[in-house]
């Protein structure tokens, strides 16, 4: 888009909650921390003694043990990972929410800010208009402040989208 | 020949195993956040992680069940099993 092009808007709104990721984020790391104290309780199981449980009965116990310890393991990086990564997003939009606010800041004393959109001034400027040249250099301000926000909510979303997307051929390797 | 079993502390074990198999099925219960336009994206994994937690959950309790199976096949109030009925029951404990 022209930044000098006449009757054009920019969207300042963003869909994404970032509040909301946020309490997603601390239930998820809540469960990786069960999951964690389950892997610790079961790793205690599985070493059992052969004096407490012995025979094949208690191999066998503690084998089990050992797969369920591992599974809670697994299940705990998986979920402190998600909590990570969600508690990003929750951070990076959270900025993203704050640029464009500050381009809505440069642009409202000067430009029509409405239904969530910043308006450009409707005519070019004259040689002695102060009025319109005001405006455009408020638009192309909050243009660059705009851009910037959704250069951003890019990256962070990509970002996102890799932590949820890693292979499941790398889950059960540590972190 | 018999083989050692502490009764009392394998009971212990099977309360555990229950009690921590409900607080990962508590835990892995999560609201989806409202991500925009990655909602979906995000849901779908939070979808599986719950999906996976289920697994060890679901694990727990049967490996308690089987606890419970075997002390009462083994009728081991005296603290001992014998070899025979040690070979016989084993596998009930397998997951």
């Amino acid at each position: 888009m022209s930044i000098t092009a006449v009757g054009r808007s920019i969207d300042v709104g963003l869909d994404a909650d970032p509040a909301s990721f946020m309490r997603t984020a601390t239930a998820l790391a809540a469960l990786a921390e069960t999951c964690e104290q389950a892997a610790l309780v079961l790793g205690r199981h599985a070493q059992l003694d052969e004096g407490e449980f012995g025979g094949l009965s208690g191999i066998v116990y503690r084998s089990s043990s050992t797969l369920l310890e591992q599974g809670c393991g697994r299940t705990g990086r998986r979920s402190r990972r998600l909590a990570e990564g969600l508690t990003a997003f929750a951070q990076g939009m959270t900025e993203v929410r704050r640029r464009l606010d500050e381009a809505v800041a440069v642009a409202a004393p000067h430009l029509d800010v409405s239904d969530g959109r910043i308006w450009s001034p409707l005519r070019p400027a004259g040689p002695d208009d102060i009025v319109t040249a005001q405006g455009w250099a408020a638009w192309r301000e909050a243009v660059d402040r705009w851009r910037a926000a959704r250069d951003l909510e890019d990256q962070v979303s990509q970002e996102w989208v890799r932590v949820v997307g890693r292979p499941v051929l790398f889950e059960g390797a540590e972190r | 020949m018999t083989i050692a079993v502490d009764v009392d502390l394998l009971r212990q074990h099977r309360l555990v195993l229950l009690a921590e198999a409900d607080e990962i099925e508590r835990g892995s219960c999560l609201d989806p956040p409202d991500a925009g336009p990655l909602t979906a994206v995000t849901a779908e994994a939070l979808d599986g992680l719950s999906q996976r937690a289920g697994r060890p959950a679901g694990h727990a309790r049967e490996l308690a069940d089987a606890l419970e199976r075997w002390l009462g096949v083994a009728h081991a109030t005296d603290g001992e099993v014998g070899l025979g009925l040690d070979l016989l029951t084993a596998q009930v404990l397998a997951l």
